[in-house]
């Protein structure tokens, strides 16, 4: 059999687990998607701690024959391993968002540069501002006019259409 | 043709090299349209570039060279060139080189062309012993997976077509990414072929790769290319445009 003591102390624990990841929730602290498995990690804890019969019968199975609470640091061990996996795919993931972030980024700013280039590129667009130009369909058009008359674009390829062919 | 030429060459802190990397690319041919991908250099590597009239993408921090590499097929993707080709920015690779890479593209024989220092004996390149184990390990090992001849997969010099640089643009691999890149290739059903050229000596700088830093690298890109075997790919780029 359990220990009574070690039933109660672990239940308490379990329970604090509990409590904590809910107040980092309510302080939104933690998002609900990455507290889910800690609060089950907490729930499953807690049944194995209170429910003692269950403990010694789980242990039984396993043939762990003197001492059930092996099963709660088995249980606790399984628990941190998966929490600790699905950590690493969301870095992975967040790492690859970073990358992609990174250089769409840089895309961008490279784009923008160009356009404001040499005030070429603010020289197109200013005139039309002066003009008060009001048809907005008209306007438009000559905005598109003047930035393939720019040097620098006149020099690429007319590709401009496929940006952002690369979604995520 | 008419999409045109870019000449993608990765640089991060190549200050002493670029300015002439980036002339003798025009040398070799003044209709090529040259980009430079910064990967956060901290010396004047960007502005040298940017004053010898190449485009010059700035990354906001170190992505390392595979991320620096994918932003320019990024680019040559969005500008809609028809052909890339990519040179590193310590002065390696010669562009004068750049000729025989061109030609088995011109011809519609590859979508990819591999400049490779060991395609014959040509002995222009003597690495040291260790790193010719190295390199001689992962042709074998690549060879084997791609069930094609591959002498040279630590080659950076390459030229592509756009089905290449669509492959790149949307999925390339990140730390020492040519060796993986070639299986990538290859699952893609993408055709690839080598062409032997000569390559300089560094002409700045020691060689990236220390004795423990390549057994570790040894042992991750040999790990990555069996990954590379069995990953689920999305489809290239061309029809992954809308998942």
């Amino acid at each position: 059999m359990t220990p009574v003591r070690i039933s109660i102390a672990a239940s308490i624990a379990s329970i604090l687990l509990i409590l904590v990841v809910l107040e980092l929730i309510r302080g939104r602290r933690l998002k609900e998607r990455y507290a889910l498995l800690w609060l089950a990690t907490g729930v499953v804890l807690l049944v194995l701690s209170a429910w003692r019969g269950a403990l010694d019968t789980i242990a039984g199975w396993f043939g762990v024959s003197g001492y059930p609470p092996a099963i709660l640091f088995a249980a606790a061990t399984l628990f941190v391993i998966v929490v600790l996996l699905h950590y690493s795919t969301v870095l992975s993931q967040l790492d690859d968002q970073n990358t992609i972030l990174a250089q769409r980024l840089a895309l961008l700013e490279q784009r923008l540069e160009e356009l404001g280039s040499g005030g070429r590129g603010l020289a197109a667009i200013e005139p039309r501002g002066q003009r008060g130009d009001e048809e907005r369909d008209g306007g438009d058009e000559e905005g598109e006019g003047g930035e393939r008359g720019h040097e620098r674009d006149e020099e690429r390829p007319v590709g401009h259409g496929e940006v952002g062919r690369r979604s995520l | 043709m008419g999409g045109g030429t870019l000449a993608i060459v990765p640089a991060r802190n190549e200050a002493g090299s670029i300015a002439g990397v980036v002339d003798e690319i025009r040398a070799f041919d003044p209709s090529f349209d040259v980009l430079v991908v910064d990967d956060a250099s901290t010396d004047e590597t960007p502005a040298i570039a940017a004053a010898r009239g190449a485009a010059v993408v700035r990354l906001p921090f170190n992505l390392g060279i595979g991320g620096a590499v994918q932003t320019g097929f990024q680019y040559a993707l969005e500008h809609g060139y028809e052909t890339a080709v990519r040179l590193d920015g310590d002065g390696q690779h010669d562009p004068a080189e750049l000729r025989k890479l061109l030609g088995p593209l011109a011809r519609g024989e590859a979508d990819v062309v591999t400049g490779s220092r060991f395609a014959d004996d040509t002995d222009g390149y003597r690495p040291p012993l260790g790193r010719r184990l190295g390199i001689v390990f992962f042709a074998k090992l690549v060879s084997l997976l791609t069930r094609q001849r591959v002498t040279d997969t630590t080659s950076g010099f390459q030229a592509l077509n756009r089905e290449g640089i669509a492959l790149f643009a949307a999925d390339y691999p990140n730390d020492y990414p040519e060796v993986e890149a070639t299986v990538l290739v290859f699952k893609h059903r993408l055709r690839l072929i080598e062409v032997p050229v000569r390559m300089r000596e560094r002409s700045h700088g020691e060689s990236s790769i220390g004795f423990f830093s390549s057994v570790y690298y040894m042992l991750k890109v040999t790990l990555s290319l069996f990954l590379a075997m069995v990953r689920k790919y999305t489809l290239p780029a061309e029809e992954a445009a809308s998942p």
